[in-house]
């Protein structure tokens, strides 16, 4: 989980915890406030009755007395009383009629109202009996004192109803309050402990995410580009880390390339001081005759007695053969450090590769045949218009068919063409001396021939195959040679079409 | 007594120049053309000194010489090598196979010539 997900997370937590807190508070207030009204309604409705009681107690006695007085003959006493009746009817029909409108419900209420009802009734009837001053009334006072007990009872249920509920509602108006505390109390503790427990864990976590991205960051600052940081959660801490891991990858891969081409430019470095060195062998060898035969035809010369021309003749020969030498060494170098310069420019044209290796054939007949060798021609039908650089690939092929001739004696020398794919094929094999796989490895370093021996033995300079090589990989081409000691060499150069 | 000299050198121009040019100064000559033939030599015909090329076929002049200096027969001849390679590395490299002096090619005759009678005095 991310990092951005757990703080989410911790927020909405404490937002739920809120809003259950809240609604704590709010369902309490309505739990309380409906107990209350229930409660003031119960306690109003057992005062009503009360009241209501105490009235019709009262106003019956006090009819109860009229009627008595009345039946005792004390009329004039009697009539001037009988309008407090009125009023006692007035008095209680506004409280019946509060009954009847109360929210209050019991089921007494009704037949207390009836009967209270009746009651008054009766009380009307004592009260036009003594206003028309009759002898019977109709209504006696056993019946209504029958009545005021009914409603007594009556009332006597509904208050109990009303105290009962009264208690009731208390009892759970308490409840409601203890409740809402404790609600209140334990989502305040479980807000609480959540909101630390997962600020806590956050916390550690953050910082142990962190101090690992530090402690690896400060690694790979210190140059210890293989570490790596331990990614263990995929968050942003841990895209972080992954980010740092990748920057010590391309730094550690930027570093490996840096190395390896100092390690290169170290080795070409090298190549060219060896080169250098073979270098001043190879002319010194051909200026060592040239000086040392100089210098003794000289002393000939100064020396007093016969001078052998026959000798000195054929000692200016040797200068001269040692001079060429050095001509073709100082020529083959300066091919060599052109390409290797890049200055050698390509004429690119379409030309018949038949017919160049016709011209070939007849150029180097002579060479071939100083050993005693023959030159076959081997030219598949699909060799036809070759698109490269017809100057230097004759150059390479010299190189080559020269090379089979002095290295091959009283044998054949097979130049084959081919085309295949996108590549023309042209092998130069021989019947020679060969050469073993240590001479094979090292055959187009410059000044390297089979053995030292062989520069004199067979002459050329030792860089006729370093040409050659250098020339194909200029035509985008490549060269290959195979061989076995006393079989034979066979060289294969493969070269594509140029644009 | 005259100074016999065992030239050793695959180059037959430079070895034919070098050869005749010494016989005329009054050495006696001695040739071979690879290693392998300078030790035969050396033990056979026990010269006075060795001129040593270097890069020779068969057997180099590195390997003849450290032959030449571990046998009791020849040790005590004195050997001189003659490179074309003037690099100092071929200087030491001589000496750590046990030659006694070190010339290049070109060859500078008066030169080799005082080397050579310095050695064998």
């Amino acid at each position: 989980m991310s990092l951005r997900q757990r703080l989410a997370l911790t927020i909405l937590l404490v937002l739920i915890f809120f809003a259950a807190s809240v609604a704590v508070y709010f369902w309490g207030n309505t739990q309380r406030s409906e107990t209350m009204t229930a409660l003031t309604r119960a306690v109003a409705t057992q005062q009503q009755v009360a009241t209501f009681r105490r009235d019709v107690d009262r106003f019956n006695t006090a009819v109860v007395v009229l009627a008595t007085l009345y039946n005792n003959s004390q009329l004039d006493q009697a009539a001037q009383s009988a309008n407090k009746i009125i009023e006692h009817r007035d008095s209680l029909d506004t409280q019946m009629s509060a009954f009847l409108s109360s929210d209050y419900h019991h089921a007494a209420i009704q037949p207390l109202v009836e009967q209270a009802s009746a009651l008054s009734d009766n009380w009307y009837a004592i009260y036009l009996c003594i206003q028309q001053q009759r002898t019977e009334c109709g209504v006696s006072i056993a019946d209504i004192n029958r009545q005021h007990r009914t409603i007594e009872q009556l009332a006597d249920a509904i208050e109990q109803a009303a105290s009962e509920e009264a208690q009731r509602r208390s009892a759970e108006f308490d409840r409601i309050n203890q409740l809402t505390n404790q609600l209140t109390v334990s989502v305040f503790l479980l807000t609480l402990c959540v909101t630390s427990l997962l600020g806590f864990f956050i916390i550690r976590y953050t910082n142990r995410s962190l101090s690992t991205l530090k402690l690896g960051t400060e690694r790979i600052g210190e140059g210890d580009l293989n570490h790596r940081i331990a990614v263990f959660h995929d968050d942003e801490i841990g895209e972080l880390a992954t980010a740092f891991n990748r920057m010590a990858d391309k730094l550690a891969s930027a570093l490996d390339t840096m190395r390896a081409s100092q390690l290169e430019a170290a080795d070409a470095n090298k190549a060219k001081s060896q080169f250098l060195a073979n270098m001043s062998h190879e002319l010194r060898t051909p200026l060592n005759t040239v000086i040392g035969y100089s210098e003794m035809i000289e002393e000939g010369l100064t020396a007093e007695g016969d001078i052998n021309i026959n000798e000195v003749t054929e000692d200016i020969q040797r200068i001269r053969l040692a001079g060429r030498h050095l001509l073709a060494l100082i020529n083959d170098i300066l091919d060599l450090s052109k390409v290797e310069a890049g200055k050698v420019n390509l004429h690119v044209e379409t030309f018949d590769v038949r017919r160049l290796l016709d011209e070939l054939s007849r150029t180097l007949e002579t060479i071939i045949q100083t050993n005693d060798n023959n030159l076959e021609l081997v030219i598949d039908d699909n060799v036809e218009q070759w698109r490269t650089d017809e100057t230097k690939l004759r150059q390479i092929l010299i190189n080559l068919l020269s090379n089979a001739g002095k290295f091959t004696a009283d044998g054949t020398i097979t130049l084959g063409a081919s085309v295949s794919e996108d590549a023309l094929i042209l092998t130069v094999t021989d019947t020679g001396i060969g050469m073993t796989q240590e001479q094979l490895d090292k055959i187009f370093d410059a000044f390297v021939q089979a053995d030292s021996s062989t520069t004199k033995q067979f002459g050329g300079t030792g860089l006729g195959l370093a040409i050659s090589h250098a020339f194909v990989e200029l035509l985008n081409g490549t060269i290959a040679v195979t061989s076995e000691p006393q079989q034979g060499t066979s060289f294969k150069v493969m070269l594509p079409n140029l644009n | 007594m005259t100074t016999k000299i065992l030239l050793v050198e695959d180059n037959d121009m430079n070895r034919d120049m070098l050869s005749r040019r010494l016989t005329r100064r009054g050495f006696e000559l001695i040739t071979a053309v690879n290693g392998e033939e300078a030790v035969a030599l050396a033990s056979s015909e026990l010269p006075n000194v060795i001129l040593m090329d270097m890069g020779l076929p068969i057997m180099d002049g590195w390997q003849a010489t450290q032959v030449i200096k571990s046998s009791d027969a020849t040790r005590h001849i004195p050997v001189i090598a003659l490179t074309a390679h003037a690099m100092d590395e071929d200087r030491q490299r001589a000496s750590d196979v046990g030659c006694d002096d070190f010339d290049t090619k070109p060859i500078d005759l008066e030169r080799l010539v005082s080397k050579i009678e310095a050695i064998v005095s």
